[in-house]
C-alpha cells in the first residue's frame, strides 16, 4: 500500500505548548467521489467515530486533486490535507490514482522543504472499506496534533485570497 | 462565467431524527443566512419527501432563487433527486449544490456525546463551503450521441447466447465473439443440468422452443442479424457508448466452415493424438477434431499446436475444405454497445486434497464428464486408475471457496452440484456408496430442496467434517482423515475423490478488464455499477455484465442475467441516442499552448489535438480531471469541478480559521 508520509521535521516549541491542549487540528480531505468518498459515507452509515474536524472535499477522482489545491487549504489554514482514492487496479477513471499519488509524493517533498513536511498523507481504499478511512483519518489527525498548528495559520489573519 | 448577484437558497434538513439528534438544525439554517449570496436559509424535517421538494420549488419561485443547496444525506443518495427538483423549478441540475451533514457529520459523530456541539460547527464549515461553491457553479447543458442499433456480446455461454438471441429476435444486430472454437461456453461440459435433468448443450433459450432450438440445432448461426466470431478475442478496445471499436483477432481454424461437408475423412487419417480437453484427457483426439459431438459451428477445426502440418487431410480432404497454411485474421467493428459475458473457470485445486497428485481424486466438472451419456466413458460411472466402477465415493466441498487462502466468495452451485451428482449415482449405481463431506449445505430457492431429499432418500451421507488429509493406499484408493478438532482423529476409505472446486473469474478476465476499462472485485469478478440497483450496468456507459463473470451464478440465473443485459443494452439503442451531459473537460483554445500533456494522460483517448490546440470529445470524456492537473497553461478546466470552483470551497471551508474562537 502506498504512502506519503513526509517525516515530521520539527517539534513544536515548549513555549506552544499550553496553547496546544486546546488544539484542534483542521483536516481537509479531498475524497473520490466513488471509493473513498463511499468509504467515508459508509463509516458513517456504520456509525464509526473519527475526529470531528476531518471535513471532506468530493472531487470525481483524487487525479483531478491539484498540488494547488493542497497549497490553497495549507494557505486558508488547514492543519492537515489528506487525499484518498480508489485502491491500485481499481480506480474508476483507470489511472487517476496512480497520477495522483506521483503528484502528492512530489508534492510532500516540497512541503518538507517549506516547513510543512507530514501535513499531507495520501492513501488508496475501496468503497467498502470504511475502517481503513476511520483509522487514517485518526492516524493522521494524531500525527497533526503532535506536528502542532499550521505556521501559516499566523499569516492568515487579514489575508484573503482573490 | 457571468454569475451576477447568485441568490442561493440553503434547505437543511432534519432526516427525522437522523441528523437532528447530533445537529442543531435550526442553528445551522441560522447560520446559513448570514453567509454571502444567501437570499433564503430554513429547515425541514424530510427534505427528500413530496412535500419537501414542493417547499424547496416554492421559496425557487417566491425568492427568485438562482442556486439551491441541501445539506441532509450523501449526494450518492439524494443529489439526482433534487437534481430534477430544481430541474422542475426551472434552475439548471448544476445549480444544485448537496452538502453531506449525515453520513459526515451526525451519524460520522453521534457516538461522541459530549462533542455535539462541535458537529454542529463542523455542519455549518461544511454549509459554508457549500455556499462558497455554489456561488461560483456554472449552467451545464447536455448534448446528444447517437446509438447504433449493434451490440458486441463477449462469450458465447449461457449468459451471452441469451442476451445474444434475445437482442436478435428484437431486431438489433449482434456481434457474437467467443474464445474457443465452439459455442455453448461450460454448458457443454455439463451433461445434464439441474434443475430439469436435460441436456447441457441444449439449454442456451429462445422462448419456449428448447428442443428444437437448442445450440446443435444452429439457430445462432443461421440468424441474419447474428455475426458469430469463433476462436476470437477482443485485442483493442476504444470508444465511448455509441461508438465502441473492437479489434477482434482470429485465430486459424484450418477448415472452411462453408465449405466442409462433415465427411469426416480429415479425422480418420490425420496421424496425431492428443488427449481431448473436453473430457479432461478421458480419450484421445485427432489434431482435427470436433471439440466435442455436438459443437457448433459444424466443422472439424485444427489444433496447431500439436498439428505437425503432414498434410495427409488436406489430400484426403474431397472439397478442399483445409489450408493447412491458414493465418489468423483481423476485423475491425463498430459497437453502440457492448455486453460481457466471459464466464467463469473452475479452480484448480493443485496441491489441495491430493489432487494433481493421486489420479483417482478429480473435480466434479471431470465427474460430469464421466457421468455424461455422451462422453467417452459412455456415462458409466468410473474410477481413473482402472477404469473399474468405485464403490465408495466421497465428494469434499468448498474446495477454494469460503477460503481466506483462495476465494472469500461461495460458488454458490456446488451444493447442488454435489447432490445432483450424489442422486445421479446412488440411481444408477445403488451399490455405491455416496458420503458428502461438507461445512454447510446451501440448497436455496425453487426445486434445489427436491435433490436434498431425493439424495437422503436414497442413502447419500452427509458428513460435516474438516478434512485434514488424503492419503493414497496401495491399491489406489484413498483414505481420508477428520480432524474432529478435539484430539481425536477418524478415517474415511474412499475409491473416487470428487472436489467441489471453487468458480473463479475466467482466464484472462483481468486481460480484458484492462481492455475494456471495467472494475474488478478483490477475487477478479467484473464488478457491476450496484450490486441491487444496477446488477447487470458498469461503470462505462454502455457496457454491461451478463453470467458468471461478475459472480459465481447458476444456469437459470446465467439465463435471466443474460435477458437483463439484453433488456438494459437495448435501452439506448431502441432510442438510438443517450443525453451526455457535458460536465467534462473543456479546453480555453485561447490559452492551449499545444503541449499535448492532456493528451497522453487522458485514459479515455478524449482528446485529440489538431491545429495546435487539444480539443475534448465531450461523449468520451468520463469528466475525472486528470488532464486539469497536467496542463501547463490552466487552458483545460474540468466542468463542476473548476480549479476556481474548488478553491471558493477550500476558502468557505476554513473561512472561520484564526477568525473565531474555533
Amino acid at each position: 500500500m502506498s504512502k506519503v508520509k513526509s517525516k515530521p521535521k520539527t517539534k513544536p516549541a515548549k513555549a506552544l505548548a499550553k496553547s496546544l491542549l486546546t488544539f484542534k487540528p483542521r483536516i481537509v480531505s479531498f475524497c473520490c467521489h466513488y471509493c473513498s468518498y463511499g468509504a467515508a459515507d459508509l463509516a458513517g452509515t456504520s456509525k464509526m467515530s473519527y475526529p470531528i474536524n476531518v471535513e471532506i472535499i468530493r472531487v470525481p477522482c483524487s487525479g483531478r486533486v491539484d498540488p494547488l489545491h493542497v497549497l490553497r487549504a495549507f494557505k486558508e489554514g488547514a492543519d492537515g490535507v489528506m487525499i484518498t482514492g480508489c485502491l491500485k487496479d481499481q480506480c474508476h477513471f483507470v489511472s487517476g490514482n496512480i497520477y495522483a499519488e506521483k503528484r502528492m509524493q512530489k508534492l510532500a517533498k516540497e512541503l518538507e522543504a517549506i516547513g510543512l513536511g507530514g501535513r499531507l498523507v495520501f492513501e488508496l481504499m475501496s468503497a467498502g472499506m470504511a475502517s481503513k478511512w476511520v483509522e487514517t483519518a485518526s492516524s493522521f489527525y494524531d500525527q497533526i496534533l503532535k506536528l502542532g498548528p499550521n505556521p501559516l495559520k499566523r499569516v492568515k489573519t487579514g489575508v484573503k485570497s482573490e | 462565467m457571468t454569475n451576477e448577484d447568485p441568490r442561493i437558497g440553503v434547505f437543511v434538513c432534519k432526516c427525522g431524527t437522523n441528523i437532528a439528534k447530533v445537529v442543531d438544525v435550526p442553528e445551522v439554517a441560522e447560520y446559513a443566512k448570514s453567509l454571502p449570496n444567501v437570499v433564503y436559509a430554513g429547515w425541514q424535517i424530510f427534505t427528500c419527501s413530496e412535500e419537501g421538494q414542493n417547499i424547496i420549488k416554492r421559496h425557487i419561485k417566491k425568492h427568485k432563487l438562482s442556486r439551491v443547496i441541501v445539506a441532509s444525506c450523501s449526494p450518492k443518495l439524494h443529489e439526482p433527486t433534487f437534481r430534477r427538483t430544481v430541474m422542475e423549478a426551472g434552475i439548471n441540475p448544476f445549480y444544485f449544490e448537496m452538502v453531506n451533514i449525515r453520513e459526515q457529520v451526525s451519524w460520522a459523530h453521534m457516538k461522541q456525546k459530549d462533542e455535539y456541539a462541535e458537529a454542529t460547527e463542523k455542519a455549518k464549515d461544511l454549509v459554508r463551503a457549500g455556499v462558497y461553491r455554489a456561488a461560483r457553479l456554472e449552467s451545464i447543458g447536455a448534448t446528444t450521441q447517437k446509438v447504433p442499433p449493434v451490440c458486441m456480446v463477449i462469450g458465447a455461454g449461457i449468459a451471452g447466447i441469451a442476451a445474444t438471441t434475445l437482442l436478435a429476435d428484437n431486431g438489433y444486430e449482434v456481434h457474437l465473439v467467443e474464445r474457443s472454437p465452439a459455442l455453448g461456453g461450460k454448458s457443454a461440459q455439463l451433461g445434464f443440468v439441474f434443475m430439469t435433468d436435460t441436456c447441457g448443450v441444449c439449454v442456451p433459450p429462445r422462448h419456449g422452443e428448447m428442443a428444437r432450438k437448442c445450440l446443435s440445432k444452429r439457430v445462432i448461426l443461421n440468424d441474419p442479424k447474428i455475426h458469430v466470431y469463433t476462436q476470437t478475442e477482443v485485442k483493442q478496445f476504444s470508444g465511448y457508448i455509441g461508438n465502441f471499436q473492437a479489434r477482434l483477432h482470429s485465430q486459424p481454424r484450418g477448415v472452411d466452415i462453408e465449405t466442409c461437408t462433415l465427411c469426416g475423412k480429415c479425422m480418420e487419417v490425420c496421424p496425431v493424438e492428443v488427449p481431448n480437453e473436453h473430457d479432461f484427457g478421458l480419450a484421445n483426439r485427432k489434431a482435427v477434431y470436433y471439440p466435442f459431438p455436438q459443437a457448433v459451428p459444424r466443422a472439424p477445426v485444427i489444433d496447431f499446436d500439436s498439428c505437425t502440418k503432414c498434410g495427409k487431410c488436406e489430400h484426403a480432404c474431397p472439397v478442399n475444405a483445409i489450408n493447412l497454411d491458414e493465418k489468423f485474421k483481423e476485423a475491425d467493428i463498430t459497437v453502440g454497445t457492448v455486453i460481457v459475458a466471459t464466464g467463469f473457470d473452475v479452480f484448480k485445486p493443485e496441491g489441495l486434497y491430493g489432487y494433481g497428485e493421486y489420479p483417482n481424486v478429480i473435480t466434479q466438472l471431470m465427474l460430469a464428464r464421466i457421468l455424461d451419456p455422451m462422453s467417452p466413458t459412455d456415462g458409466q460411472l468410473l474410477r481413473i486408475s482402472d477404469r473399474k466402477l468405485p464403490k465408495r465415493v466421497g465428494m469434499i466441498q468448498c474446495v477454494g471457496s469460503r477460503d481466506p487462502n483462495y476465494y472469500s466468495h461461495c460458488s454458490r452451485v456446488c451444493c447442488q452440484v454435489a447432490m445432483k451428482h450424489a442422486v445421479y449415482i446412488k440411481e444408477h449405481w445403488p451399490e455405491t456408496e455416496v458420503t458428502i463431506f461438507y461445512k454447510d449445505i446451501r440448497l436455496q430457492g425453487k426445486e434445489y430442496e427436491r435433490y436434498y431429499l431425493d439424495a437422503q432418500r436414497l442413502g447419500v451421507k452427509f458428513y460435516r467434517a474438516d478434512i485434514a488429509e488424503v492419503e493414497e493406499d496401495s491399491g489406489k484408493s484413498l483414505k481420508l482423515t477428520v480432524d474432529h478438532h478435539n484430539g481425536t482423529k477418524e478415517s474415511f476409505p474412499v475409491d473416487l475423490l470428487v472436489l467441489s472446486a471453487a468458480m473463479i473469474p475466467a482466464k484472462g478476465a483481468k486481460e480484458l478488464a484492462r481492455t475494456l476499462n471495467l472494475e474488478v472485485d478483490l477475487d477478479g469478478f467484473f464488478r457491476e455499477y450496484h450490486l441491487k440497483l444496477a446488477p447487470v450496468d458498469t461503470t462505462t456507459d454502455g457496457i454491461y455484465l451478463a453470467g458468471a463473470c461478475s459472480s459465481p451464478r447458476d444456469i437459470a440465473e446465467a439465463s435471466f442475467m443474460g435477458a437483463a443485459a439484453a433488456s438494459h443494452a437495448a435501452i439506448p439503442m431502441s432510442k438510438g441516442e443517450v443525453e451526455v451531459d457535458l460536465a467534462k473537460s473543456i479546453v480555453d483554445e485561447s490559452l492551449c499552448i499545444g503541449c499535448a500533456n492532456c493528451y497522453a494522460v487522458c485514459p479515455y483517448s478524449a482528446i485529440y489535438m489538431e491545429g495546435g490546440v487539444a480539443k475534448v470529445i465531450e461523449v468520451a470524456c468520463k469528466g475525472c480531471g486528470i488532464c486539469v492537473v497536467e496542463c501547463p497553461a490552466e487552458a483545460i478546466q474540468l466542468r463542476h469541478y473548476r480549479d476556481k470552483q474548488i478553491f471558493y470551497q477550500i476558502e468557505g471551508l476554513l473561512a472561520n480559521v484564526g477568525a473565531s474562537k474555533k
